[in-house]
């Protein structure tokens, strides 16, 4: 989410996702007493006993100022199992011939069977719009393919 | 309930394990009752957890819950400044 939140509103914010992604799998939670800002949210699709398909990792940042919380830095992130591939929809510094650029919005996509993974443009992506796209490439009849994305320009 | 476990249902599907028209079970997706994951302007598949919660909704799916450590989490804001084209990113 964001904005800037409560630290309320950040632990309600955690609580509606959870019960969200509990649906779409077996769901983990990941977090830290000491670093509220941190939260994991692991998803195994199916789940349920189920041969593993596909797992999808949310994690988020959040950096404190004062009283109020605002979202720093994500990625929510595809691996497929079963078919191979990964998908990404990240925010965060880059290195490389991106260093020095501070966060940058950017996807990485790996086909199965490809070479080194590559950035291509994007936008910002909210948690629950990224876990959307990611679950349509689950849910579809087709392996993941970085087909119409544009590489992200040194 | 007793049907067959698999990763996604077609509304087609779920009719024919609710006993309920695909049209009806349509309409439970619009009306936001039943989850599912919309592929195209007419094509929706259902999770099997999305399935299972709206057969047993007084069940609560449950939730494993873990403690990220310090280190891990310092590794993993590290993995991600790092992360440069072609390099492994972080990893799911």
């Amino acid at each position: 989410m964001s904005g800037d939140l409560t630290l309320q509103q950040l632990h309600q914010w955690r609580a509606t996702l959870e019960a969200k992604f509990a649906v779409d799998g077996d769901l983990t939670v990941k977090t830290n007493p000491r670093r509220t800002g941190y939260h994991e949210f692991e998803i195994l699709v199916p789940g349920y006993g189920l041969p593993l398909q596909a797992k999808i990792v949310h994690r988020e940042f959040y950096s404190r100022s004062g009283d109020r919380w605002h979202l720093a830095r994500y990625t929510y992130h595809l691996a497929e199992y079963a078919r191979g591939g990964k998908f990404g929809y990240h925010w965060h510094p880059l290195a490389g011939a991106h260093r020095g650029r501070g966060s940058i919005f950017h996807i990485i996509c790996d086909r199965a069977g490809a070479g080194a993974r590559r950035h291509f443009c994007a936008h910002q992506m909210g948690i629950l719009e990224a876990h959307e796209a990611l679950m349509q490439r689950v849910a579809s009849d087709h392996p993941i393919d970085c087909a119409g994305l544009y590489r992200l320009d040194r | 309930m007793d049907f067959e476990r698999k990763a996604f249902y077609s509304p087609a599907e779920v009719g024919e394990i609710v006993g309920q028209h695909p049209s009806t079970i349509l309409r439970h997706i619009h009306e936001g009752r039943l989850r599912a994951v919309k592929l195209s302007e007419r094509t929706y598949r259902i999770p099997l957890g999305a399935l299972v919660a709206w057969l047993q909704p007084e069940v609560v799916p449950s939730v494993r819950r873990v403690s990220a450590s310090d280190a891990e989490i310092d590794a993993i804001s590290a993995q991600m400044t790092a992360e440069t084209e072609g390099r492994e990113v972080v990893s799911a």
